[in-house]
């Protein structure tokens, strides 16, 4: 296997002098789709923000080949490190189309457009809303919205805070089908996530998270396995 | 026919008054500061263009786009180095320092330009034509078409171009814009001398048409702030509608009741419509 796109080696970070995240090392390669998963307070979000240098880390953080940590936000994202935030975060009052436009707010390339019928092509109700209002829309929708325009960046690795977070079953399971076509486009995905059942169901390889430490990491199919895992987040049904 | 000439009358007067609270209104839903400074900025785009006129020979509507400039810079300056300390922070915080702003830029302006009432009076200061009975002032008119003008101009900005609606986006949801790369600091500056800009459009027409003094900025502020309450702060056409309402009102008190009342009945709006429609002031606020 080629170098990862992403590597993190004994990552802290944390807000001030309070630490959140111990030790942290992971990674992902080109074409995958990988979960962290963890419970509420396990640093998932904080890790996050530190992917995005918004909070300062230290130790290894590449991202193809490159050092990230002395970046800023807005380096880490021009290099195509591009976060879909917990809770949307859309711009209520302003179209799908203006939202999506805002996603490529820093492009200066010709590509733009064709990004646009990328989207539209993989989220066809965003086409057919694209100048309806965001936050007049259902949640599911306002969720493929906010995946669209994180798209709409020309990302290299996709990251995605608690997509299935208030959604309906079947909502999130359209949204699963479509990262895996997202990841059939040659986008990777780093995909946080609470819900354990539904990140196990698309991801290839995945890492468990307890109070700031990796505590479990491999392959989807051996974790799903794994006697604590299953104890710990599936439970005995699984 | 004289209440239809007071209505043509108010409605012009009302165009500017629009344009007077446009910049304001502007400032006040992106950034949330309500810039009690607004009125000495109009003051101070006055002096810009009155001073272009009389000292350079420029044509005071040919002034207008370099006082616009020059503002916009001024603007662009005073957010960059002073209002971005406070920006987002209480709106208590805000209010004292462009309090504090407009009392600085007061008193320099009568330093400088001294107390005497200033005027531009350019050739055609008096000319007017008369259509279908009224009495039509050419340069009232013009200033209404310019208002409109520029209302249009920051419509086209806020919802067909780029900057415009990262403008938006920013004031909807700050993270959000953040996370996509817009620059808050920068386009705060930006924001505020366009705001700016829109105030010196504003004074050069107030100095062709009412007078000059360094002492102008309270009450412009105050009442470009009742008209932002009356028009919302979201669409420029319905600030310049705003101004237009209050324009009329102030011209038919003068006439049925007394000229002196105007100020009653355009604080006296405000009150109705904070009554009427308290929600509107709140989600303006």
């Amino acid at each position: 296997m080629s170098q990862p796109l992403l590597n993190i080696e004994h990552l802290n970070a944390g807000y001030g002098a309070v630490p959140v995240l111990f030790d942290l090392s992971l990674n992902v390669k080109a074409g995958e789709i990988v979960a962290m998963v963890g419970s509420n307070g396990a640093g998932k979000t904080t890790l996050l923000r530190a992917l995005s240098r918004v909070i300062p880390a230290k130790g290894t953080m590449q991202f193809n080949g490159e050092d990230m940590l002395p970046l800023a936000p807005e380096g880490a994202f021009t290099r195509g490190l591009v976060q879909v935030p917990e809770g949307r975060q859309l711009f209520p009052r302003m179209t799908v189309e203006e939202n999506l436009h805002m996603g490529a707010h820093l492009r200066r390339d010709a590509g733009v457009k064709a990004t646009f019928e990328q989207v539209y092509h993989l989220f066809p109700k965003l086409k057919e809303r694209r100048k309806q209002l965001a936050g007049n829309m259902s949640g599911g929708e306002q969720q493929m919205c906010a995946m669209g325009r994180a798209l709409m960046a020309n990302p290299k690795l996709l990251m995605i805070d608690e997509m299935s977070l208030g959604l309906a079953p079947v909502i999130v399971d359209d949204l699963l089908a479509i990262l895996v076509d997202i990841r059939a486009e040659g986008i990777p995905v780093l995909l946080v996530e609470q819900d354990v059942f539904a990140a196990f169901s698309v991801a290839d390889r995945a890492y468990v998270m307890e109070t700031g430490r990796v505590v479990r990491e491999g392959l989807v199919s051996d974790l799903k396995n794994d006697p604590a895992v299953v104890d710990a987040y599936l439970g005995a049904a699984h | 026919m004289v209440l239809a000439q007071i209505l043509l009358n108010g409605v012009l007067l009302g165009g500017l008054y629009g344009l007077m609270a446009l910049g304001m209104a502007l400032v006040w839903g992106v950034l949330n500061i309500v810039n009690l400074s607004h009125g000495a900025l109009i003051m101070v785009g006055g002096y810009v263009v009155y001073y272009l006129f009389t000292l350079a020979g420029i044509d005071p509507f040919l002034a207008l786009p370099i006082a616009m400039a020059v503002m916009f810079s001024l603007g662009f300056a005073l957010q960059w180095g002073l209002l971005n300390l406070v920006v987002r922070s209480k709106m208590l915080n805000t209010l004292l320092i462009t309090f504090g702003l407009d009392v600085v830029l007061t008193f320099t302006a009568q330093l400088l330009f001294s107390a005497d009432f200033r005027t531009i009076n350019p050739s055609y200061a008096g000319a007017n034509f008369a259509i279908g009975g009224l009495t039509v002032p050419t340069v009232r008119l013009a200033a209404f078409g310019v208002a409109v003008g520029l209302a249009t101009g920051i419509w086209v900005l806020l919802n067909k171009l780029p900057l415009g609606r990262a403008i938006r986006a920013t004031a909807q949801n700050l993270t959000a814009a953040r996370l996509y790369g817009v620059n808050p600091r920068m386009l705060y500056a930006v924001t505020f001398g366009i705001g700016a800009a829109l105030a010196g459009a504003a004074g050069g027409l107030y100095g062709m048409i009412s007078n000059l003094t360094p002492y102008i900025g309270a009450s412009l502020t105050a009442k470009s702030f009742v008209i932002a309450i009356i028009g919302g702060l979201a669409n420029p056409f319905n600030v310049i509608l705003g101004g237009i309402f209050v324009g009329v009102a102030e011209a038919v008190t003068a006439l049925y009741i007394g000229p002196t009342y105007t100020d009653v009945i355009s604080f006296g709006l405000l009150v109705a419509v904070l009554v009427l429609r308290p929600s509107r002031a709140v989600r303006a606020a």
